[in-house]
């Protein structure tokens, strides 16, 4: 290594950004979450239209009242200012969701990995549990039993998607912990907790940064997958509220499904886009040279 | 005589508590001197490192008897949390492998830092001015420099000084140096001998230094324990032993010293090998684990396992090694 090296050398993560952005797809997919997250913070100021007011006639198509230029649902309220009100929830669940999910994952992924044994096939056969109820059934008896507010439908998905993560988390402790600078620490007095935040969860980051990514995605659907069966907060707009209520309406208002469908489809594109470009981005095996 | 910094004592360690990795294993070494240990990939060496440090690398592996003192304390009877403490600041390792040895994400002034706060309550300026000095005292040039750079930017010399630093941060009785060497070229060896050397002198740490290669124990080592499958088979000061070895064995590494003469240039004579490798943890008898490979061997050998002959400074385990042997 030339010592005329200059001094200014980027961190790690200063690398992958710069990876992240030569990556269009991820860029494009960092802009769709960019402009949904501007919508669910000031959209509602912008466009103050209360989403449960009825403004139009009932199924009015799209561009032929300027009330509701997306058109109207079968009660008569404004489609648009649904999609604006119902950005925030649904931002929401999903972040809550992930959240949810990144927290009890890493929490036993990391135990089960770090510790092995007895620790380790205890909480594997916990895990073991939770993934082979039927998600979408435990959720909707869940979101029965207690209420469906948006906490608790978060907390649904949160409970039925952690244990994909706290595989990986695992996988990736149990590939990490016979690193010889994880023994290098040890040798050096590092302790149990240092040696899971400091040295190995670090190590470990990428894959479960890029997993993220995609669960708050799977969150969104589910949450449009439960509000469609008439699980949601039908208090609170979201898309999922929008689809759901004008399900029987379908065939001739196509409009009142597939607005918000777009939505949440571009919402989940753009969550994968950023997903699978931060994998390339932090994965320098696949990064293009 | 002063007593020894660290005494290993009839060490053994098992696997699955039948397979014996290391078999009745005593070593000690002294203050301000280097135990040299040798031997083939197989034998033990970092095994007895390991089990010294109490990082044994898997669960089945447990220590079945002996006694391991640092400074009179019997490290066996420790619990993980006292151990801890003494790891890093009485104890400490670097590893035959600079380029996998350092975390790839921190920064080396981040890690020294962290090597140097764990053992003292102190702030990170104070911490980074002493990582600063450790650099210094390891040789890197401009260690304020290479505080920002991350492992992957280093070459692996200034890594193995970096590491170097990192486990003489806590100043501690005794460094165990696993391979230091080998990933390196050879004069980037000689200037990380150097470094310990020259840290010896000033700190009078106790090194145990584990090779497979005869001409760094000639360079760096005061006494040399010589291993052979998870047993020492000769143990004394190292120019002794490098000028008159007495078991076969280490008569086999001796003679396997490449060296530059006059006649080896005319007729470039072969390099003698030990013919045969060491034998599978499964596949070791009741006698001399070196029998197979010997050429003195005979059934004695073969159905009974050596005795330890002490003969002032050093010691022995062959049935034919004191006494010079028929083929000596």
């Amino acid at each position: 290594m030339s010592d005329s090296r200059s001094p200014e050398v980027p961190s790690p993560l200063r690398e992958a950004w710069a990876a992240f952005l030569r990556n269009r797809a991820g860029v494009f997919g960092l802009a769709i979450i960019a402009a949904l997250i501007f919508l669910a913070l000031f959209g509602p100021l912008i466009y103050p239209v209360d989403p449960f007011e009825i403004v139009a006639a009932p199924l009015t198509p799209p561009a032929e009242n300027a009330r509701v230029p997306f058109g109207s649902d079968y009660l008569g309220r404004d489609i648009l200012s649904g999609i604006v009100h119902g950005a925030r929830v649904t931002l929401f669940v999903g972040g809550a969701a992930a959240a949810m999910t990144v927290v009890i994952g890493v929490l036993v992924g990391a135990a089960a990995g770090y510790w092995g044994g007895r620790t380790d096939r205890f909480l594997m056969r916990m895990t073991e549990f939770f993934q082979v109820l039927p998600a979408l059934l435990f959720a909707m008896a869940l979101v029965t039993l207690l209420s469906p507010s948006i906490p608790i439908i978060a907390t649904a998905i949160g409970v039925v998607s952690w244990p994909a993560m706290a595989r990986l988390t695992r996988a990736e402790f149990l590939r990490i912990k016979s690193q010889n600078y994880v023994t290098a620490a040890r040798s050096s007095g590092a302790g149990d907790l240092y040696l899971i935040t400091r040295v190995i969860l670090p190590n470990a980051a990428a894959p479960l940064i890029v997993s993220t990514a995609l669960v708050v995605g799977m969150a969104i659907l589910f949450e449009a997958g439960l509000s469609f069966l008439g699980l949601g907060d039908a208090n609170v707009m979201s898309w999922g509220l929008i689809i759901g209520s004008n399900r029987d309406y379908v065939i001739d208002a196509w409009w009142t499904v597939t607005i918000p469908g777009l939505a949440i489809f571009f919402t989940v594109l753009g969550l994968s886009l950023i997903g699978d470009g931060l994998n390339d981005a932090l994965n320098p095996n696949l990064r293009e040279r | 005589m002063q007593d020894p910094v660290l005494k290993v004592d009839g060490l053994s360690v098992t696997f699955r508590s039948s397979l014996a990795i290391l078999d009745d294993v005593s070593l000690e070494v002294r203050r301000g001197q280097t135990l040299g240990i040798v031997g083939e990939s197989g034998c033990g060496k970092s095994m007895t490192a390991l089990a010294i440090m109490r990082l044994m690398p898997s669960a089945a592996l447990k220590v079945s008897g002996g006694d391991i003192r640092l400074n009179g304390e019997n490290l066996l009877a420790l619990d993980e949390e006292a151990m801890r403490a003494i790891r890093g600041s009485r104890a400490a390792m670097i590893f035959q492998d600079p380029m996998t040895s350092l975390n790839p994400l921190f920064t080396v002034g981040n890690q020294v830092g962290e090597s140097i706060r764990k053992n003292r309550q102190i702030d990170r300026a104070e911490a980074r001015q002493i990582t600063v000095d450790l650099l210094k005292a390891v040789g890197l040039p401009d260690p304020e420099r290479h505080l920002d750079y991350y492992p992957h930017q280093l070459s692996g010399g200034k890594r193995q000084r970096v590491m170097i630093a990192m486990a003489i941060a806590g100043n501690p009785d005794v460094l165990i140096a696993d391979e230091p060497t080998t990933a390196l070229d050879v004069t980037v060896q000689a200037q990380i001998f150097q470094v310990l050397r020259d840290m010896q002198a000033a700190s009078g740490t106790a090194i145990v230094l584990i090779t497979h290669d005869m001409g760094a124990i000639s360079e760096m080592a005061d006494r040399v324990a010589v291993m052979y499958a998870g047993r020492v088979v000769e143990e004394g000061p190292a120019d002794e032993i490098l000028a008159a070895p007495r078991h076969p064995y280490t008569r086999g590494l001796v003679s396997c010293i490449p060296r530059v003469s006059d006649e080896a240039f005319d007729g470039w004579p072969e390099l003698p090998v030990i013919p045969g490798t060491v034998p599978d943890l499964d596949k070791r008898g009741a006698g001399c684990h070196f029998a197979p490979r010997c050429p003195l061997a005979d059934d004695r050998c073969a159905a009974r396992r050596p005795p330890v002959l002490q003969d002032g400074e050093r010691r022995c385990a062959c049935w034919y090694g004191m006494a010079g042997g028929p083929a000596a």
